[in-house]
């Protein structure tokens, strides 16, 4: 354990490295997120609810797609491609560490510290409106999340990783990876809350992983998931995670079967 | 005059001579070259879900329609692939011959530097998706009477808004000169176009001022949106123009001082 949090303080670090462009994102991010929430406003100008969503309800949700996309990521797909192409991933096969494990530390490492002035600015956020933030329900929501948040983060990375290791067949990843970024975050409400989507296509989404993300995880913090289901989904969950990580770990042992290194 | 004329001829040929090369460099991986169209298709068909669900609720967003929104969207997106398909990927690597001193062998050429630090590398993969999302706007567009000079004046102010967009990346890229680091800072503001797809007046005054002036987003993108679609603000087109030259002048200056600084880190 000790060697992976040293993994993520280094990561922690680098990410802090490059100033300027914590800030620009920082600016970039929120102003995008505030364009989404003011383009929302239009809407609520002629009606109360929308969808079942008040207006502090949808700025209360696209602050939270925000809060969660500070630690989502497909950061492991970009990493394990540019380590297998240029060559350096034959560097990891010979030290004692899980290389799943490191890249997780060292995504979660990187994604907080370069998130964490946006972070910073959500926070201001909250405290200069909070007439526009709707708290959750109960205390017993709010400690469910804890479970929910850390399972569908290692749903998003071991998507991440799955996509990374086709990096061991195909020259390039990239585009795959962009592609499943845009559809998981459509599909699991990045978006646009699930509500709106036609039934058939929820059906659908309710049959895979991607529907513990962004959608599931607020709608836990805004108390619309009865508390007696709850249990059925942390199982399923659970079941979800568990899944991904021993495809991941099969195809990752195939991969390195398959992975040829040469050069100094 | 002729100097300058023979000067332009020459910075046209290197940099038609870049594009073949990183065109016929990008067909060597055809599997990516074609695949470079699924992020593309995927993120449009995200934006156009989204719009779609708003529009179902309201005909028009501040006088905007649908339609119309899409435009603002095509144009942006035009924009962000045409970053990767003419300079981002030199820019990016711009701070690592900084780093390794390979800015040397630009400086030495007989070519104009800023020419060669700036088309360099370039991603050919991006233009199936530039062309997808030209018949992006042509969709969008199919109920706007588009006129000969609407379409002229459209590519101009267009060109404008990409230069300027293509300044503000380049001086990102030369801070290089005293960081050693800017290629964050480039990856981020290739995507500042982005926050161009919304109307301006659904953001209050002071934000508006920001993405008019300091973050020029809306000369980008809806400044050109609006020339297209026959309802231009004669002032905002000219401030357009005045903005490309003057980040340009800046650009210039900053890159001027910058080369003062170089000293090669090569062996």
């Amino acid at each position: 354990m000790k060697k992976y949090l040293l993994v993520f303080s280094n990561a922690w670090q680098v990410g802090l490295g490059y100033r300027g462009a914590l800030v620009f994102k920082a600016i970039t991010d929120v102003l995008f997120t505030v364009a989404l929430i003011l383009l929302w406003s239009v809407l609520y100008q002629n009606e109360e609810v929308i969808g079942g969503f008040t207006f502090p309800e949808i700025v209360t949700y696209y602050i939270l797609v925000r809060v969660l996309s500070l630690v989502y990521t497909m950061f492991p797909a970009r990493y394990l491609t540019n380590q297998v192409k240029s060559g350096r991933f034959s560097t990891f096969l010979l030290l004692p560490i899980s290389y799943f494990k490191y890249l997780l530390s060292h995504s979660l490492g990187l994604k907080l510290a370069r998130e964490s002035l946006t972070f910073c600015l959500i926070v201001i956020f909250i405290l200069l409106f909070p007439q526009y933030i709707v708290f959750p329900p109960n205390i017993v929501y709010v400690l469910a999340m804890v479970p929910f948040l850390i399972l569908s983060w290692l749903i998003y990375a071991q998507l991440g990783f799955l996509i990374g290791i086709m990096s061991f067949w195909v020259s390039d990843t990239s585009n795959i990876r962009t592609t499943a970024d845009q559809v998981v975050g459509l599909l699991s409400g990045a978006w646009i809350p699930l509500v709106f989507f036609p039934p058939i296509l929820l059906s659908l989404v309710n049959l895979l992983p991607i529907k513990f993300l962004y959608s599931y995880i607020i709608s836990l913090y805004q108390g619309k998931i009865p508390i007696n289901q709850l249990p059925f989904d942390l199982v399923l969950c659970t079941f979800w995670v568990v899944a991904l990580y021993l495809i991941g770990r099969h195809f990752f042992a195939k991969g390195i079967k398959r992975y040829e290194a040469y050069g100094n | 005059m002729k100097h300058m004329a023979t000067e332009l001829r020459k910075s046209l040929k290197i940099f038609i001579l870049f594009m073949k090369a990183n065109f016929l460099t990008g067909l060597e991986y055809r599997f990516d070259f074609i695949s470079g169209i699924l992020p593309t298709l995927a993120y449009m068909f995200a934006y156009f879900a989204f719009m779609s669900v708003i529009f179902s609720k309201v005909p028009a967003i501040n006088g905007w329609t649908f339609n119309q929104m899409l435009t603002l969207f095509a144009i942006e997106q035009i924009f962000f692939y045409g970053t990767y398909l003419f300079f981002k990927p030199s820019l990016v690597n711009f701070s690592d011959s900084i780093k390794n001193g390979t800015l040397d062998s630009s400086l030495r050429l007989p070519a104009n530097t800023r020419l060669l630090v700036s088309f360099k590398d370039q991603t050919p993969d991006m233009l199936p998706s530039i062309l997808f999302a030209i018949l992006f706007l042509m969709y969008s567009v199919q109920d706007t009477t588009l006129t000969f000079p609407n379409i002229f004046l459209f590519v101009l102010i267009s060109a404008c808004g990409f230069f300027i967009l293509y300044n503000i990346m380049f001086i990102c890229a030369i801070l290089a000169f005293w960081t050693t680091e800017s290629e964050e800072v480039v990856e981020l503001a290739g995507e500042i176009s982005q926050l161009g797809r919304f109307p301006p007046s659904i953001f209050p005054p002071l934000a508006q001022a920001f993405m008019f002036f300091i973050i020029p987003a809306f000369l980008m993108v809806f400044v050109p949106a609006t020339v297209l679609l026959g309802i231009p603000d004669l002032k905002l087109v000219l401030l357009t123009i005045i903005m490309a030259i003057a980040t340009y002048l800046v650009s210039r200056l900053i890159w001027h001082q910058g080369l003062k600084k170089y000293s090669s880190a090569s062996s």
